[in-house]
Order: C-alpha cells, then sequence, then structure tokens
C-alpha cells in the first residue's frame, strides 16, 4: 500500500477529511451510544441521580438473572451445536463426490436467504399447538403431540433449533471455503499412508481447520448474543420467561415499561463478556 | 469408505429436507382458500391466490386500511434504496482514505471499523432510540435510514478497503502527475474501476435493510411507516391470525433477496471471513 499524497500535513487533513463521513456515523451510532448507555444507567425512570443501584438490582431482579442463563444457554448451545454441524456438513461436501452437487449447495442456501420476520412467522404456524402441521403429523404418527412454543422446557429446544436451522448455511459456505483451500496433495500423501476418512479428518482437517473454526466460533458467539427477531417474532420471551434473553428482557424494559435506565444496565452487564470476546476475536484475526 | 459415502449421503439429504420442508409448507399455507382457523395440509387441493390478493388489495379495517401491504411494500423500497444510497456515498471516501492514504491514526481507524461491524447494534438500541428521538427523526424515513445505513457502512468500508488497496498505483500516480486532485481520482479512476463491488455492496445493503427488524421496530410509531417484517408481525398480534395472508405476503417479501443472493452470490458470503479463510 502506497500513499498517492506527498505533502505531510495536507495527507493528514486529506486523510482524515474522506474519512469524516465514517467517523461522524462512527461518533454518532456506536461512541456515543456506548457512552450514553453508560450514563443513561445511573438514572432513574423518572431521570433523578441513583449511581449505581441499577447494577445492585439487577443482580437480585430474578427475570434478568434468569435472561442471563437464559443467553448462555441459547448462545452456548445454538452456536456450538451449529458450528459442529456446519463442519459436519463442510467435510462431507468436500469429501463426497455426488451429482447435483451445485445444486445442492445453491438449494441448501434458502433458509439462510428468507428473511429473518418470515422465517419466524412460518416456525410459529407450524410449531403451533392447536394447528400446527407438525403436531397433525405426530398425531398422526400416535405420537403425542407438544407445546413446542408454549411449554417452557420444549420452547427453549424449539428457539434454539430455528437459530440452527436459519444460521447453520452461512457457516456451512465459509467452513467449506476453508476445507477447500487445504491442498488437495496432503490428502493424497494421507490416503497413501492408508488413512480411513475418520482417520483424515482427525489428523489433517481438524488441525488445519482448528483457527478458522475458533474464529467462527467466537465471531457467532457475539453474533448471536445480538440475536432478537427470532426469539421476539416466535415466543416474546415466554412462556414464563422461559426464552427471555437479555436483549428481548431489555427491549420490554425500555419500549414496554419505559425504564430506559435500567434496561441500558442490562445491556452494560453484559458488555465486558462481548468486550473481551471482540478483543479475542480480533487477535485470531491479527494471528 | 463405501459405508461413510452411504451414511454421509444419507445425512446430507436429511439435511436438505429439514432446510426445504418449512418452505414448501410455507408456500402451500399461502395457496389455502380459508382465512382464519384452518387446518394446514401437505397438499392443498384447491389452490387459490386469494391470499395474495387479499393481502395486497384487501380492507383490513380501522388502523390499517385498505392495501395495507402496497404501503409496506413501498415503505421498504423507500428505506431500502434510501440506505443504498448513503452506505455507499459514505464508504467509498471513507475506505480510500483508509486503503490509500497513510496517516496517523488510520490503523486505529481501520480497527475501529472492525469493531464496529463485529459489535451487535441490539446491545445500544436504548440510546439509539434516544438519540434519533431527540433530533425528532422518530416515524420518519430518515431516521431509519440514517440507523441502518450506520451498521452497514463497516462491512462495505472493509471490503472496498481491500479492493481499492489492490487497484495499481501507477494507474493513481500517472493521474497524480496530470494534476488531478483526490476527489477527481475517486470519481473519475476509482469508481469506474469499482463497478462490481460497488453493484455489490449495494444489493448488500439493500437486502440488510430489507430483512431489518429491531431497528425498524424502536423508530416507528405510526403503521405508515412499518417496513414489511413491521407489518407481517403487527398483524401476528390480533384475535385471529390470517397465517395464509401472511405466508402469502412473506414468500413475496423474500423473492428479491432471494434473486439478488443467487445473482451475486460470491459477493454475499465474505467480509471480514474472506481473510480468515486465506490465512
Amino acid at each position: 500500500m502506497s500513499s498517492t499524497d506527498t505533502k505531510p500535513t495536507s495527507v493528514v487533513v486529506y486523510g482524515y477529511a474522506l474519512a469524516s463521513p465514517f467517523i461522524i456515523f462512527l461518533s454518532l451510532f456506536l461512541l456515543f451510544p456506548l457512552a450514553y448507555e453508560v450514563f443513561i444507567s445511573l438514572f432513574d425512570a423518572q431521570f433523578q441521580f441513583i449511581g449505581s443501584e441499577h447494577l445492585r438490582r439487577l443482580l437480585v431482579d430474578p427475570a434478568y438473572t434468569q435472561s442471563l442463563t437464559n443467553t448462555a444457554l441459547y448462545v452456548g448451545m445454538g452456536v456450538n451445536l451449529k458450528m459442529m454441524l456446519a463442519l459436519f456438513l463442510a467435510n462431507a461436501l468436500n469429501a463426497i463426490e455426488f451429482r447435483g452437487k451445485r445444486l445442492y449447495k445453491a438449494l441448501i442456501m434458502i433458509p439462510w436467504v428468507i428473511p429473518i420476520v418470515p422465517s419466524a412467522l412460518n416456525f410459529r404456524w407450524m410449531l403451533d399447538a392447536d394447528y400446527g402441521i407438525i403436531n397433525q403429523i405426530l398425531f398422526g404418527l400416535g405420537f403425542p403431540p407438544g407445546g413446542w412454543l408454549i411449554q417452557p422446557q420444549l420452547a427453549m429446544s424449539s428457539v434454539i433449533f430455528i437459530h440452527i436451522w436459519t444460521n447453520l448455511p452461512f457457516w456451512s459456505l465459509i467452513l467449506l471455503s476453508g476445507v477447500q483451500s487445504i491442498p488437495v496433495d496432503l490428502y493424497d500423501a494421507v490416503r497413501v499412508d492408508g488413512a480411513g476418512s475418520w482417520h483424515t479428518f482427525r489428523h489433517l482437517t481438524v488441525p488445519l481447520m482448528r483457527r478458522l473454526y475458533l474464529i467462527c466460533t467466537v465471531l457467532s458467539t457475539v453474533w448471536t448474543m445480538g440475536d432478537f427477531a427470532i426469539i421476539w417474532v416466535l415466543t416474546k420471551g415466554g412462556p414464563a420467561n422461559a426464552t427471555q434473553i437479555v436483549a428481548t428482557n431489555a427491549y420490554r424494559m425500555a419500549f414496554e415499561f419505559g425504564d430506559f435506565g435500567y434496561a441500558g444496565s442490562m445491556f452494560l452487564l453484559v458488555l465486558p463478556i462481548l468486550a473481551i470476546l471482540v478483543i479475542l476475536l480480533l487477535k485470531l484475526l491479527k494471528e | 469408505m463405501r459405508v461413510t459415502r452411504t451414511v454421509g449421503l444419507v445425512l446430507l439429504t436429511t439435511l436438505l429436507f429439514i432446510d426445504l420442508f418449512p418452505i414448501y409448507l410455507m408456500f402451500v399455507t399461502s395457496l389455502t382458500p380459508e382465512r382464519y382457523a384452518f387446518f394446514p395440509k401437505l397438499i392443498e387441493t384447491r389452490p387459490s391466490l386469494v391470499n395474495y390478493y387479499e393481502g395486497l388489495f384487501g380492507f383490513f379495517g380501522g388502523y390499517l386500511g385498505k392495501g395495507a401491504f402496497v404501503m409496506f411494500f413501498r415503505n421498504s423500497l423507500i428505506v431500502g434504496l434510501g440506505v443504498t444510497a448513503l452506505a455507499l456515498a459514505v464508504s467509498i471516501p471513507s475506505a480510500y482514505s483508509l486503503a490509500r492514504i497513510k496517516y496517523r491514526g488510520s490503523r486505529l481507524l481501520s480497527n475501529m471499523v472492525l469493531v464496529s461491524y463485529i459489535i451487535p447494534y441490539s446491545f445500544l438500541m436504548v440510546p439509539i432510540f434516544v438519540e434519533i428521538n431527540a433530533y425528532g427523526l422518530v416515524d420518519t424515513y430518515l431516521g431509519m435510514v440514517l440507523a441502518e445505513t450506520a451498521f452497514l457502512v463497516p462491512y462495505c468500508i472493509w471490503i472496498f478497503r481491500e479492493y481499492f488497496a489492490s487497484i495499481p498505483t501507477e494507474i493513481l500516480e500517472s493521474a497524480r502527475v496530470d494534476g488531478a486532485s483526490t476527489p477527481r481520482i475517486i470519481s473519475s479512476i476509482i469508481i469506474p474501476l469499482s463497478v462490481s463491488p460497488i453493484v455489490a455492496l449495494g444489493t448488500y445493503a439493500f437486502v440488510s435493510s430489507w430483512n431489518e427488524f429491531l431497528l425498524v421496530l424502536i423508530l416507528s410509531s405510526s403503521a405508515d411507516r412499518f417496513t414489511v417484517p413491521l407489518g407481517l408481525y403487527f398483524l401476528l398480534g390480533g384475535d385471529q391470525v390470517p397465517w395464509g395472508m401472511l405466508m402469502a405476503m412473506s414468500l413475496m417479501f423474500s423473492v428479491p433477496p432471494i434473486v439478488f443472493y443467487y445473482a451475486f452470490q460470491k459477493y454475499m458470503v465474505r467480509g471480514i471471513m474472506a481473510g480468515a479463510v486465506k490465512g
């Protein structure tokens, strides 16, 4: 990379002048909001200064602590199951030759391409306890129907399933491009040594894919922590807070109960975890 | 070897079925002639387009009136085009600055691009609402366009930066010798050379805005500013949910993203992962 401007002062001025649209957006929609989130968490709903009172209240608020464990469960299960499946899919698509592979690769992307609100609505209809087709099929086959979105124990599993359904294609494609970048010679060399497919996977694919897999997992963890639409459209965090995650809980606090300070502090308490993950990710990407 | 292959193919087929079955059902539901409270079928024996017609031109009663979805589609289009134009206008000069000019602070700015791309904006929903509200822009197209653009710009800058950095220095130097200023270089050399990333990122910005839910949810307060996802979500709240019509509108709404995805496939799944995959 070389500079096209030569005089030092004009370089700096030009650099910043051209980057100013980004700097303005960055200040208005990232830096200022972050600072404001800290600021507003110090005030109550009537805008009276209360200091760290919100943080203390959060720690003993059962709805909030439940939203923390729910988020951990949703993110932990959702991301890891999704990544393991994506790794399987990427390897299978790389290793197995079959007719129509290009078409297959195009078709499995559809859940990711369809916008999230239509998908979530569709699943809500399919999983409806009274009219849903899934329960009809189960009933027809002689199995008991389930309250997929209205039974606390089932609702979280349903939501995690739909998260995986929507996002699996994207991560499979990323991991597939990683698997494909492993030189074919290496596979041949291992195969000449008489290694089976499991052996090849264990001693060739796993060590070479480790870094990419880790990057994808951390990035997906950060993004999944920010999920909102899937859960809001499917369950609104119900039944009885069983799928209430931090984002949906804070949305209700802010926009249904009007307590912006308390809602802001809900995010603030999770922000350090997010910051650590972002730093880890930047380190991994620079390696 | 043969056993592994068979097991692999069975699993791949199962996965494809799980992926496509819900989409198929969406399509069948959209063809149902009944409006409310019907049992969905695997095959619709009396297919009808009434849900498509009702959704676009039907009467929704008091709050929504006639032809509600035509209005929602129009809003989605207006916001989407606004976001596309603004995102390109902001990210092209910024990416040029980060790719071609070295100055104190440019590395920090590049890192900020990456950080703002990674951070999920739902964490900032409260301050964003407060800010847009303070400017008096709640329930306006401009408010939605500004907020949505802010979160698309980092990705666009990232890709443009990579692309601009790969343009040979000699081309820019010779223009410089001929006395062209930086804005002129951008408009007469960089932009004509970057047609394909501009089209791809413009499409990316449009589709992202088209699909956006949370920002429109917090930044719109009346139905005349709802985009399609909000319209769909709003109808879910009634006493009886018109599932056939919701699925018909959902499918129509999904057509542009599907078309754009398959047209620009190779640009859609990249971003910071491009660098990660290479390494």
